[in-house]
């Protein structure tokens, strides 16, 4: 398979994959681009590998969980005004719409989280891998893994009842 | 409310389909790793203009490409040192405004993609961008936008203000004293079902406290009463 081809077939889902992973267009642009563009480099020793694509796959993680510099923190003021026009549109809106907004509230939370513990997150319910396989992945032990997911969890539900009493506060 | 899979993954799936031009993402490729080509070889770069020039050549005409004409197998032929960029984007990644007509990109597309390259051929980065936003107050939600910007600055001959590359790193979140607990926890071998059932023993109100206070006991060298 030449590189042409593999791009044809896979550079859609790599750029799932990574804005998945980043929860940001630019940055999963960013990232996508350098490792493919590493990876053409490089395309006769990829292409030799069982599967080019995990090679590739396994390539986007690495470029994000060592991204240059750490962009989460700044991310964080960002979601946090769009947290608050979530809330004020959320009035609005029926009962049928309340899946599409809560999905769309956790996307937003998702962005608080480090960098491990989100890609952690989307190994185990996006890519669906068992906890030996991103212990692999990120190179940590299973129970580091599950002391990621944990503490991300437990970050997502802090933030959203902290915002939950924020919003009560704002409102009475 | 949250640990739950199933709205993550309903999360992941809502929001997966955000994705950039793949044909816009595929010409920054090619440009990428003909840059990386030519460090490889030791070469000098020839020069942000050539391959400019053969990105929007590329963006726009597609020759040799084009189904039913010959492929090239852009790993190596594409990447030639010192070669005239070669026509990039995929066709399949590229799809016509109706059926059968010659897929084109918009005259303000291939302007904003020459800034963004101007803006990453001078040494810019993402971080870069996320600091100019800051100075020219604009939204860090669209960065693209930033670095568009920033990039017609460049092209204009101007000084943006900030030097390539130094935007301040944003310092590593701390690890705290809960978090050493936890991975102490989780390190002894125990997961979140032993967790749940300390939580009972315990009288905690979630799996999570057990966890921490789990960890504490452990750190302190004390036994927890049900084994990992």
């Amino acid at each position: 398979m030449t590189f042409e081809q593999f791009a044809v077939a896979r550079l859609p889902s790599l750029l799932r994959y990574a804005v998945v992973l980043t929860g940001d267009r630019d940055l999963a642009q960013d990232v996508v681009q350098e490792v493919l563009a590493r990876a053409q480099v490089r395309w006769r020793r990829i292409s030799d590998a069982d599967s080019p694509e995990a090679y590739v796959r396994r390539m986007v993680l690495n470029e994000y969980l060592s991204w240059r510099r750490s962009w989460a923190a700044r991310n964080v003021h960002a979601v946090g005004e769009r947290l608050v026009d979530l809330d004020d549109a959320r009035g609005g809106v029926g009962d049928h719409a309340q899946d599409v907004v809560e999905a769309d509230e956790l996307w937003h939370r998702l962005a608080t989280l480090g960098r491990k513990q989100r890609a952690v997150l989307v190994l185990r319910y996006y890519e669906q891998l068992e906890d030996e396989a991103i212990a692999d992945l990120i190179g940590c032990s299973p129970a580091t893994v599950r002391s990621h997911a944990s503490r991300a969890l437990k970050t997502l539900r802090l933030t959203s009842e902290r915002h939950t009493m924020i919003h009560a506060e704002e409102t009475s | 409310m949250i640990d739950n899979g199933e709205k993550l993954r309903e999360a992941f799936e809502k929001h997966e389909t955000q994705t950039p031009d793949p044909a816009a993402v595929y010409a920054r490729v090619q440009e990428l790793s003909r840059t990386y080509q030519r460090r490889r070889w030791g070469a000098q770069a020839a020069g942000g203009a050539v391959l400019g020039a053969g990105l929007i050549a590329g963006v726009m005409t597609l020759p040799g490409l084009l189904p039913g004409q010959p492929s090239t197998d852009a790993g190596n032929a594409g990447i030639q040192a010192g070669a005239p960029a070669a026509p990039s984007p995929l066709p399949s990644l590229i799809k016509p405004k109706t059926p059968g007509s010659t897929p084109t990109v918009s005259a303000a597309d291939l302007k904003r993609e020459r800034e963004r390259e101007a803006f990453f051929n001078a040494g810019y980065d993402y971080d870069d961008a996320v600091e100019l936003a800051k100075i020219w107050k604009m939204e860090t939600d669209d960065i693209g936008s930033v670095k568009a910007a920033a990039g017609k600055k460049l092209l204009a001959g101007k000084k943006l203000p900030i030097e390539a590359g130094s935007a301040p790193e944003a310092p590593a979140p701390p690890t705290s004293k809960e978090d050493k607990q936890v991975d102490a926890f989780f390190n002894a071998g125990y997961d979140y079902d032993d967790a749940a059932e300390l939580a009972k023993i315990w009288h905690k109100k979630t799996p999570y406290d057990a966890k921490v206070l789990g960890g504490k006991k452990l750190l302190a060298g004390e036994t927890l009463p049900i084994q990992p």
